[in-house]
């Protein structure tokens, strides 16, 4: 399957990562699926696992002199915008404090590379020649080839990835952002030049090909929301989540030295006639794709829109022919499920639905609507954007998964990265108490008792989730004996 | 500090009996202030001295039951190193014993038990289970044990079925097996 038919008219390139999994059989039905039903179906689990609190540490690889400028990039802010949106959810992201020398970073979270020095060789030696592509004149390039024939320009994205992404001692302890001019995902029928905006990585498919399919999410400047500066040159007024209107602390500078084009039209930096008012929201798409979600609807090739059928997007191998649903019970069914469009055509209509009360939720899921939203001079996000109780369990239990190999248990990519987490944001110790009272603390624990006052402890939590995995076990093993 | 009871809980590999043992070990200043003897109590008792609470956490059908047990007749199940001397106690509970005292609790508790309950198991179910020990008047903290003993049997078949190494082979009871396995650590880590 040709890429092109996964990117062209996108503007998220998570489906390519969906794509490359079945390409490589990396068993999305038989082994994922069952592993996160297990959990998600089990009418016990939702209040326990979704309330375990789960703090990720964030990397912004921010690269610069690629036709942007960032005066006044802000990790902290972002995430601010961010964690708005998974208000309720026990989710949360936060900056990281340590580099993986060990240092700590100067501005938290943040890691600047200068895009000037980025080059990529690419191309066959000895067949059709060879080609250098940098980051300053050709930008970034989602994916290698648009067909056998046509090569989509630009540095590629597996080549920041191999060689900027953070890991300490090749394990995962970050999600890694990288913040890019633009994405490039080949030319369009019209001609024009197609771009994703953002692409993420399911973790399942990277757990499975880590040797070439890296855990990262991908996003242009203009994705994450207003720039600094209005059309004017004046600086946009920085407010929080809940302000009217608000920059994120980067520019565009004015055109791309070889195309003599703007890198991005103003149209996409959120001007006053922009569409991309979406404060951090695409950020809070590209984390729900990290955390396991997919859109609501998959169609990956896009010639003609249609609604989902009943075939679940976590099957074994996907094809050009079926429109695949989520999995998940309380999202919708909606066409364009991974394209942004204009806000009338989401706040109108839903042709997938027969309740026309369903449009509003539909349109404000994240994992619907990413990129455009809002009329002209109206910043949207919030609480009207949600993620329905259904995906933020399934994002819990994602971060729940361990895996049994040959070479024993290991936790999946998410449970690894929470594990050590306090390895790159570490807890600030309380060092007030007095030795004294930690020791008077102590001798007071076991003091002789009457039985009634030897409590046992509270359990009701976990009392369901160990019978719900005796019960998983106990199905596969039917399975096992029946197959 | 006041003698700090530790317990060991487990079962036998046979998952026929429920094994707790007291691993408090000898005061030490440095190494062990909670320990028997020194300024805590001394470990000369004698088995009448010994209570064991078991509270099991277990299902009859879809319904949760959470039943304290007070395990009576302890003398019959448990094991002293010396006459006289407690520390180091092991006790080992015979399965039947067990659920025969949580059906009794069950007809104390309840207008009837369960029919579908086994009063008489040949093996320990799988399940959560807290003990608490009190020796005299010092009662240990719960201790919580997820016993998966009867399911890791399974599961370990199901994976001496498969042939790891087979690349002709059909891959799902393969998938089965490694996904039961991990299932099973999670059993295992739970609480």
């Amino acid at each position: 399957m040709a890429n092109a038919d996964i990117l062209s008219r996108h503007s998220c390139g998570f489906n390519l990562s969906l794509q490359k999994g079945s390409d490589e059989n990396v068993g999305m039905g038989s082994i994922y699926n069952t592993f996160i039903e297990s959990i998600v179906n089990n009418p016990d689990y939702p209040g326990t696992i979704s309330s375990n609190p789960k703090v990720f540490p964030v990397v912004f690889h921010v690269f610069i002199n690629g036709g942007v400028e960032i005066p006044d990039f802000d990790p902290e802010y972002i995430l601010e915008h961010v964690n708005y949106n998974f208000l309720g959810s026990h989710i949360s992201f936060e900056t990281a404090k340590i580099d993986p020398d060990g240092n700590i970073l100067a501005t938290p979270g943040l890691n600047i590379v200068d895009g000037s020095t980025i080059s990529e060789v690419r191309g066959e030696v000895g067949s059709n020649g060879t080609t250098t592509h940098t980051y300053v004149e050709d930008m970034v390039a989602v994916t290698e080839n648009l067909s056998d024939a046509r090569e989509v320009p630009g540095v590629t994205l597996n080549y920041l990835y191999t060689n900027y992404r953070w890991s300490i001692d090749n394990n995962e302890r970050y999600l890694n952002v990288f913040v890019v001019n633009r994405l490039r995902a080949g030319s369009l029928i019209d001609g024009r030049d197609s771009s994703v905006y953002m692409s993420a990585e399911h973790p399942y498919v990277a757990e499975q090909l880590s040797e070439t399919h890296k855990f990262n999410c991908a996003i242009e400047f203009a994705t994450l929301g207003n720039c600094y500066y209005d059309k004017y040159g004046n600086i946009f007024t920085k407010g929080g989540p809940t302000d009217a209107v608000t920059n994120f602390g980067y520019d565009y500078l004015a055109s791309n030295i070889k195309t003599n084009s703007p890198y991005n039209s103003y149209l996409f930096r959120g001007g006053d006639t922009g569409f991309f008012r979406q404060r951090g929201r695409s950020l809070v798409h590209c984390f729900g794709h990290m955390l396991g979600l997919t859109h609501p609807s998959t169609q990956l090739r896009e010639l003609e829109k249609e609604c989902a059928g009943d075939t679940n997007v976590f099957s074994d191998t996907l094809n050009n022919n079926t429109v695949y649903k989520d999995n998940i019970s309380d999202t919708e069914n909606v066409k364009f499920g991974e394209i942004g469009v204009d806000y009338n055509a989401w706040y109108t209509t839903n042709e997938c639905s027969d309740d026309d009360n369903t449009v509003f939720t539909s349109a404000s899921n994240h994992m619907t609507i990413s990129q455009r939203e809002g009329p002209p001079g109206v910043e949207l996000g919030g609480p009207s954007t949600i993620f329905t109780a259904g995906q933020v369990l399934w994002m819990h239990a994602n971060c729940e998964v361990e895996f049994y190999g040959e070479s024993g248990f290991h936790p999946g990519i998410l449970k690894e990265i929470l594990i050590h987490s306090n390895d790159v944001i570490p807890t600030i110790i309380n060092t007030d108490i007095e030795p004294c009272e930690l020791i008077q603390a102590r001798s007071t624990k076991n003091t002789a008792k009457e039985i009634g006052g030897a409590d046992f402890k509270i359990v009701d939590d976990e009392v369901p989730i160990f019978r719900g995995l005796l019960n998983a076990i106990k199905k596969l093993k039917e399975h096992h004996q029946n197959g | 500090m006041a003698l700090d009871l530790k317990l060991n809980i487990s079962t036998t590999d046979d998952c026929r009996n429920l094994i707790i043992e007291d691993s408090t070990g000898v005061y030490d200043a440095l190494n062990n202030p909670g320990g028997w003897g020194g300024i805590n109590l001394e470990s000369t008792a004698e088995v009448e001295d010994i209570k064991l609470y078991i509270k099991v956490h277990h299902f009859i059908g879809d319904v949760q039951y959470n039943t304290t047990v007070n395990i009576s007749e302890l003398i019959n199940y448990i094991v002293l190193p010396f006459e006289g001397i407690v520390e180091g106690f092991k006790i080992a509970l015979p399965s039947h014993v067990l659920s025969t005292e949580v059906a009794n609790q069950l007809a104390f508790e309840l207008p009837e038990v369960p029919e579908e309950y086994n009063s008489l198991m040949e093996v320990i179910e799988d399940g959560i289970y807290q003990a608490v020990v009190q020796v005299t008047d010092v009662v240990s903290d719960p201790v919580q044990f997820n016993c998966i003993c009867s399911i890791s049997k399974e599961v370990d078949k199901m994976l001496s079925k498969i042939d790891l190494h087979c690349n002709d082979c059909d891959t799902r009871d393969k998938e089965r097996a490694l996904l039961a396995k991990s299932l099973l650590e999670n059993m295992e880590n739970i609480g």
